[in-house]
């Protein structure tokens, strides 16, 4: 990556995709007996690679099973938890690309000289 | 995989949609009569199962949800008194299915509204995606 600012831009892009996907996995199997919902988590270690000044595109994204309470089919999926999840991701995955784009466009700047 | 949770989202589409023709063949057999020798006709029930451990689903890895067989009610039915029935035995019996319409109709809704999370997964999904794809333009 360019620099620190892009890195820890693309790690958080690549966190959110995974969460939206795991959503997805959850939302397929909102009625699947059994089925345990997923959590994906890669904030704290993002956070930690930054404080530590580590390359953040070394920080890990890891899921891991929802401890909701499970109803009479085995299954703890909420469907109005992942719809909040969904939509909290997709704004958040907007916000950055926009950041990223903005990076790029002062990198365009730069290159241009001006020009 | 390109877009996976298309793919994901898609395979709850199709499990919500199997889920609504059982529903629908089970209403529409709602009042077949069989012959007291026969078997009445057996509710369809649908049986979904995760695909993948749920692990794979956050690297675009196998996930979703599928059918993997279909269960049937109770061959018995319900014996009823029906002695102008052509189908009647000598007692005048003949054999519904035993399916209820409130439970189906219960059924249906879950399966309606399942089927609606799903596409409105693949309509988030899309727009993240577009917004991708415009990344560095």
């Amino acid at each position: 990556m360019i620099d620190s600012t892009a890195s820890v831009i693309y790690s958080a892009l690549n966190g959110l995709a995974a969460r939206q996907r795991v959503i997805a996995n959850n939302v397929a199997n909102v009625e699947t007996p059994g089925f345990i919902a997923g959590r994906v988590t890669f904030e704290d270690s993002l956070r930690t690679a930054i404080a530590n000044g580590d390359d953040a595109v070394t920080s890990s994204v890891s899921t891991r099973s929802s401890t909701d309470p499970v109803n009479m089919n085995g299954n703890n999926v909420s469907l109005d938890n992942e719809v909040v999840g969904l939509t909290q991701t997709d704004l958040a995955y907007q916000l950055l690309i926009q950041a990223i784009n903005q990076k790029f466009g002062l990198l365009r700047t730069a290159i241009g000289g001006g020009a | 995989m390109l877009f996976p949770t298309f793919q994901t989202a898609g395979s709850g589409l199709g499990l919500f949609r199997t889920w609504m023709d059982a529903v629908s063949d089970n209403m529409a057999n709602l009042d077949t009569v069989r012959p007291t020798s026969e078997a009445a006709f057996q509710a369809r029930f649908v049986v979904a199962n995760a695909i993948g451990n749920g692990q794979e689903a956050m690297t675009g890895g196998p996930a979703g949800a599928q059918v993997t067989g279909i269960s049937f009610g109770d061959a018995n039915g319900r014996l009823m008194h029906d002695p102008s029935n052509p189908l009647a035995d000598a007692d005048g019996m003949v054999r519904f299915p035993d399916i209820d319409m409130g439970e189906q109709m219960t059924q249906l809704m879950i399966a309606q509204r399942g089927y609606q999370a799903n596409l409105a997964v693949i309509d988030r999904a899309k727009d993240a995606y577009q917004q991708a794809l415009s990344i560095g333009r």
